[in-house]
């Protein structure tokens, strides 16, 4: 603003220079020709011109003088110096006035600065006092750094520590109040690695943290096994719910299931308890007795319900009732230990299964809670059959039959149950009760066997045959092995048939017609070679009864062969040939007169065979056995015809000095022997 | 989860002694032929989780003894199948003739809703074959059975006829002519719950 001001009079100088200039230049006009002067004159005014319009400045300065320049009289050209310099001096005065300003500005501006220093020293002072003091806090602050660092570190480690050595809050939780789930399992999972890891923290020097955060896991651990096993057995009690409901109350009879439930929970739970046998003892306890109702109440459903086929109704036939009880039970027996192994499996792949070396023996429990389930059978069974034994006569062979089936099913409930469990083992008591009962009965089946008119097996006798025949149909059809069907035969056999061969036997010395007897006892015997020949384990024992048979046999040839060659006379002439010296025709009784009458009275007798051994051959025909009747006839013919060979052969001796020996004996041997066949 | 299963089918497989009744059990349950297979002594049985419509079915196979002195015995296991398995042998012709003793017993001691499937078992002997496909397939259609040939010991055709049963039996539970929930029917629901998505979220919020 300052300079704006200065510039005009500074500029208005300059213009009125030029002016002076040109004025002063055009005044001489006397001394220069008048035509030379106007010439100059026009070219001042042009260049003037000229240079107006190019010089801003200069047309600046006339517009300036035009404003108080008027008319361009004499005097106002000889005043004009006075004006401009009036007007500078104006100029110069008021720049004064304005400076003057400036400089008290100025001055105001440096008391200002001045303070400013002093402010700046004393921050200086201060600075300075204060630097002194901030360096401690320095030095401070670098130390809190690195102590923050290292606590820092050390709480990263703490944190790990914790999270290896301690619950959060909601593990706590889980694992102590809330309902039990995947996480429950988890955690108790984590508090048993925590106190294995605490196990290895006793090796270190860190022993009494490590005891002390042991007793605190174990004490978690207490608190949620005993959680886990009332929650457990809880579960386990609804195992007994596939029992059905209400079949009454259903028109169509029928009877719905339940639905079985069996959740992972339940499994992971066993799984975990089996690290505390006690409590899981308890479980299983509960699983036993929730299936043990399960089963009864199907087992009733099964016999009596309203299905299409109770198996009440078979109960008119205790073997087929008996038999559809078994096979029941069989099937259930499937059923069940399906749903028990998959209970006590220890599946290690499950999450949260813990896996402590002892739940590899889950399994081993699995027999026992069947055994133990299934024991609740024993008692309804027995009741079944003692409804049986105790109910209407029973035919023997339904004791024996129902013994086998026991014994059957023993073998097959066995398979799935354990041998050794306890329904098996009952089944072969039951049997020992049956068996027991079939013995009784068998016992007093005993027959007197006595003589009988025909010499045919007494009916008694005739009827036990029949029956054994039944039972020994049994026996080979049973799935027993071999030894102990052997076994099971020689029991039948010393109860039946061992009583009839003695009482066979003692009969024969004590009768008087020994003939009929001998007949009687081959025919008794053939009945039980007949009722026991077909059966592979029996063959020892009908060897036996065959070999007795032969004896009899024989003893029966030679007792009808000896009263047929007494008949005959035979007998005693053999008698006399073998107790004489020869020459034979000089003993008494054998004189050639002698022998010509017997010879010629045995040839009448040989002509009328059917008279001679109309007798024996009588008794043969009682014998049963074709082929024995055959036999014993033919053997009969043949001790005649042997004899008389023998006394034949005696007459034609030379020594024995018979004269007309071929008078006498004039059939051979060969032609007696073709007559007698 | 091998043991989830939604249905229980029991199955009976019946027929005459030696026409591969235990080698078409273990086939189908163990994917082996045995080729030593002692007799059956009485019901022996084999388990193997199926599926069907997106459903876990575990059959549950009764295998009886084929010889005529158990046959006492194994008619008291009829009770309560789903399905049964008449089998026989196509080289035997005698087998094929037994087949209408067996039919009675299945019929007579099933319920009547029971899927009868004959089964001509040993076409891996097809060239000593004494009973002819069609033959056996009138006789099928004749008795409304499922008919079809299989070999035990080459395994062909044995899955497919297990699961083919199966199929029809859980058709008819669909469609109502069987109610899965009543005993004689053969059929236990067993809902094994496993749910792993819940586990896994309740786990996710707990940790």
């Amino acid at each position: 603003m300052v300079n704006q001001r200065n510039q005009r009079p500074l500029l208005t100088l300059d213009t009125k220079q030029k002016i002076n200039e040109n004025g002063g230049g055009s005044s001489p006009s006397t001394t220069a020709p008048q035509n030379s002067i106007i010439t100059r004159k026009v070219h001042q005014v042009v260049s003037i011109s000229s240079s107006l319009a190019e010089n801003d400045s200069l047309r600046n300065a006339l517009q300036y003088l035009g404003t108080f320049y008027g008319e361009n009289t004499v005097d106002e050209r000889r005043n004009l110096r006075g004006v401009l310099e009036s007007k500078t001096l104006d100029t110069h005065k008021e720049l004064l006035r304005e400076f003057t300003k400036v400089n008290e500005r100025l001055e105001l501006l440096d008391n200002v600065v001045g303070d400013l220093s002093k402010a700046c020293s004393l921050i200086d002072e201060q600075m300075r006092q204060h630097e002194s003091v901030t360096k401690s806090f320095l030095v401070q602050y670098n130390n809190t750094q690195q102590k923050l660092s290292d606590s820092q570190h050390r709480q990263k480690l703490i944190s790990t520590f914790l999270t290896q050595f301690q619950l959060t809050d909601a593990e706590r939780d889980a694992l102590l109040y809330h309902p039990i789930t995947q996480t429950f399992f988890r955690t108790l999972n984590k508090v048993h690695d925590i106190k294995n890891a605490c196990t290895d923290m006793l090796r270190t020097h860190q022993q009494k943290s490590g005891l002390e955060i042991m007793e605190e896991m174990s004490g978690y651990q207490d608190t949620a096994y005993e959680r886990l096993s009332r929650w457990t057995q809880e579960k386990c009690r609804l195992l007994s719910s596939d029992v059905y409901q209400d079949s009454y109350a259903d028109e169509h009879d029928e009877h719905l299931y339940g639905h079985l439930l069996v959740e992972q929970e339940l499994k992971n739970a066993l799984n975990a308890l089996s690290g505390r046998p006690v409590l899981l003892r308890c479980c299983l306890k509960e699983i036993v007795s929730a299936r043990k109702t399960a089963l009864v109440s199907k087992f009733f459903d099964a016999l009596h319900g309203g299905r299409r086929r109770p198996i009440e109704m078979a109960a008119h036939d205790p073997v087929r009732y008996i038999g559809d009880i078994l096979a029941w039970i069989h099937q259930s027996a499937a059923s069940e230990r399906e749903l028990v192994d998959s209970l006590l499996s220890n599946d290690e792949s499950e999450p949260g299964t813990p896996t402590s070396s002892s739940s590899s023996s889950l399994q081993s429990y699995s027999f026992g809670v069947l055994d133990e389930t299934f024991q609740v059978l024993n008692a309804h069974l027995k009741d079944k059959i003692d409804q049986i034994l105790n109910g209407e006569r029973v035919d023997m062979i339904v004791y024996f039959r129902l013994g086998h089936l026991m014994e059957l099913y023993r073998f097959t409930i066995g398979k799935l149950l354990g041998m050794n469990s306890s329904l098996p083992c009952y089944l072969s008591e039951l049997r020992s009760m049956v068996d027991h009962c079939f013995y009784d009965v068998l016992q007093k089946q005993q027959v007197v066997v006595s003589l009988t008119l025909n010499l045919k097996p007494p009916n008694d006798m005739v009827d036990l045959m029949h029956k054994l025949t039944d039972i020994l149909n049994t026996l080979n059809q049973s799935m027993v092995p071999q030894e102990s069907r052997e076994q099971e035969f020689s029991n039948i056999i010393s109860a039946v048939v061992d009583p009839i061969l003695s009482n066979l036997s003692s009969t024969i010395t004590s009768q008087e017609n020994i003939s009929d007897m001998y007949v009687f006892i081959v025919n008794c015997h053939a009945l039980l070679h007949n009722t026991l020949s077909p059966y592979d384990f029996a063959t020892k024992k009908s060897e036996v009864v065959m070999a007795e048979t032969d004896k009899i046999m024989e003893q029966f040839i030679s007792f009808q062969s000896d009263q047929l060659l007494t008949n005959v006379g035979i007998k005693q002439i053999l008698d006399l040939i073998k107790n004489n010296q020869k020459p034979l025709s000089a003993v008494d009784g054998l004189k050639p007169e002698q022998m010509s009458l017997f010879m010629q009275s045995l040839y009448v007798h040989l002509f009328s065979t059917s008279t001679l051994l109309l007798s024996p051959q009588q008794q043969c025909d009682k014998i049963s056995s074709t082929r024995l009747k055959v036999y014993s006839k033919n053997r009969i013919t043949t001790a005649l015809s042997d004899a008389y060979a023998q006394v034949y052969a005696c007459i034609q001796d030379l020594e024995n000095q018979y004269d007309n020996a071929k008078e006498i004996a004039f059939r051979t041997p060969q032609q007696v022997k073709i007559l007698l066949e | 989860m091998s043991g989830a299963h939604e249905y229980i089918f029991k199955y009976i497989i019946i027929g005459d002694m030696g026409v591969g009744k235990s080698c078409l059990l273990h086939q189908f349950t163990d994917q082996k032929f045995m080729t030593d297979c002692p007799h059956t002594i009485g019901v022996e049985f084999g388990t193997r989780v199926i599926e069907i419509a997106n459903k876990h079915i575990k059959l549950q196979i009764w295998d009886t003894a084929g010889q005529e002195r158990f046959r006492a015995v194994t008619r008291s296991y009829y009770r309560g199948a789903a399905g049964a398995l008449m089998v026989y042998d196509i080289t035997r012709r005698q087998t094929f003739h037994h087949l209408a003793s067996w039919l009675t017993d299945a019929r007579n001691l099933t319920n009547p809703h029971t899927i009868i499937m004959l089964i001509g078992n040993k076409l891996d002997l097809a060239e000593q074959r004494e009973v002819s496909f069609e033959e056996a397939s009138r006789f099928a259609q004749e008795n409304g059975l499922i008919y079809m040939e299989t070999s035990a010991k080459t395994g062909e055709n044995v899955e497919r006829s297990f699961i083919e049963t199966a199929t029809k039996i859980y058709q008819n539970i669909e469609s109502g002519v069987l109610d899965p929930n009543s005993v004689e029917s053969g059929i236990q629901v067993t809902t094994t719950l496993i749910e792993p998505a819940r586990e896994q979220q309740q786990s996710g919020c707990s940790c």
